[in-house]
């Protein structure tokens, strides 16, 4: 037997012997326990590095400019609207005379007295103040004299510091 | 139970950027999946895993003889991928990439480890060892009486291999035990054919060396 057959016996040995290592196999459902644990740390990991919300919704805001468009659109409109309905009491000249025409009425002039003559000062700012309230809020259909006696209330429950009107 | 989960991310991944759901995810080539991987899809990536995690952690095993750092490995390994797969270029398949970056893992793990004990269960063999003909005939060729079973080869034969270098070890392991071409292995060592022919030749001079007393 020469060298070289030597050899290729000596290799055809040791390939067989090595080829026991194709035996050696993990254990049973090992495939799909070691995929699931990787999806499981991969969609841990991602939970750990997710974005803040406020960047979230700029990215895809930034990836979504039709989006973005329809977005500011609606908002300008929201706006406008919001503006058009709203009352400016200094743009509506009927809210102002309701003002005037409140005082008019016989409590309201014993309140002018009170001012003339500095007595219940306190009192009469807040008095001023629900008028004018009530003006902003109103339509210019609500009588205006029905806010000012006695603030809503009737004579009954008036306040202990507004003195009766006096016929 | 397996099934189940296996639909639902069927059904997931139909619901997002993946073809139809009359396309199974088996179905689709790597090529596809990796596109689907790179924009997010677990579900994509997961059946690559189950494509590919068994020839990967069968290196990883006989190239640390131990089932646990193996199956670490393996993980790491898979994580990496995926977090690499936006730099994937297609040059290389989907496989082989993987198989490099699990390589390249465990050739710096083994460095650190410096022959570790390893721990190695009688359990990990096949049954059917037992029974196969070459294997048989070797042993009752060496040892007419039985007196070395198959097992202890088993246990001098992950000795041997542990004696020889990280590279010349995953050469054997890739050539001789999971049964790759020369240029296979040459891409997944990023080297050329030449150098896989050598490391092979030397690796086996080693081996034999090693376990003279096991071969005819």
């Amino acid at each position: 037997m020469d060298m070289k057959e030597q050899h290729t016996q000596d290799q055809e040995a040791l390939r067989k012997l090595i080829s026991l290592k194709r035996h050696e196999t993990p254990p049973p459902d090992h495939g799909d326990l070691l995929a699931s644990r990787i999806i499981s740390r991969l969609e841990v990991d991602r939970i750990a590095h997710r974005d803040p919300f406020l960047w979230r919704i700029f990215r895809n805001l930034s990836f979504r400019p039709a989006l973005s468009v329809v977005y500011s659109l609606v908002m300008i409109a929201l706006v406008c609207l919001g503006r058009d309905v709203a009352e400016v009491p200094s743009a509506n000249p009927q809210t102002f005379q309701a003002g005037v025409l409140s005082f008019q009425v016989p409590g309201a002039a014993w309140f002018r007295t009170s001012i003339d003559s500095s007595q219940h000062s306190m009192k009469l700012p807040s008095r001023e103040m629900t008028a004018g309230l009530m003006g902003k809020r109103s339509r210019p259909s609500i009588q205006p004299t029905l806010q000012f006696t006695g603030s809503g209330l009737s004579p009954l429950t008036q306040p202990m510091g507004y003195p009766l009107l006096q016929p | 139970m397996e099934a189940i989960t296996r639909k639902i991310r069927r059904d997931d991944a139909s619901t997002s950027s993946l073809p139809s759901t009359a396309v199974s995810l088996t179905d689709l080539d790597d090529a596809c999946l990796v596109t689907a991987s790179q924009r997010g899809e677990l579900a994509a990536f997961d059946e690559l895993i189950r494509r590919y995690h068994s020839r990967i952690y069968g290196t990883l095993y006989h190239m640390t003889s131990n089932h646990e750092d193996a199956d670490d490995l393996t993980q790491e390994s898979f994580i990496r991928a995926f977090k690499a797969l936006k730099r994937f270029k297609g040059d290389a398949s989907f496989y082989t990439w993987t198989y490099r970056i699990a390589v390249n893992l465990t050739i710096n793990f083994l460095k650190k480890r410096h022959r570790r004990a390893y721990h190695l269960s009688l359990n990990d063999m096949d049954i059917q060892v037992e029974n196969h003909p070459e294997l048989v005939a070797l042993i009752s060729n060496k040892t007419p009486r039985g007196e070395v079973r198959i097992h202890e080869l088993q246990q001098k034969l992950n000795e041997a291999m542990l004696q020889m270098s990280e590279k010349h070890r995953l050469t054997v392991t890739l050539h001789d035990i999971q049964g790759m071409s020369h240029e296979e292995i040459s891409k997944i060592m990023d080297c050329n054919v030449g150098t896989v022919r050598s490391r092979l030749f030397y690796a086996r001079q080693q081996l034999q060396g090693y376990l003279a007393d096991y071969l005819p």
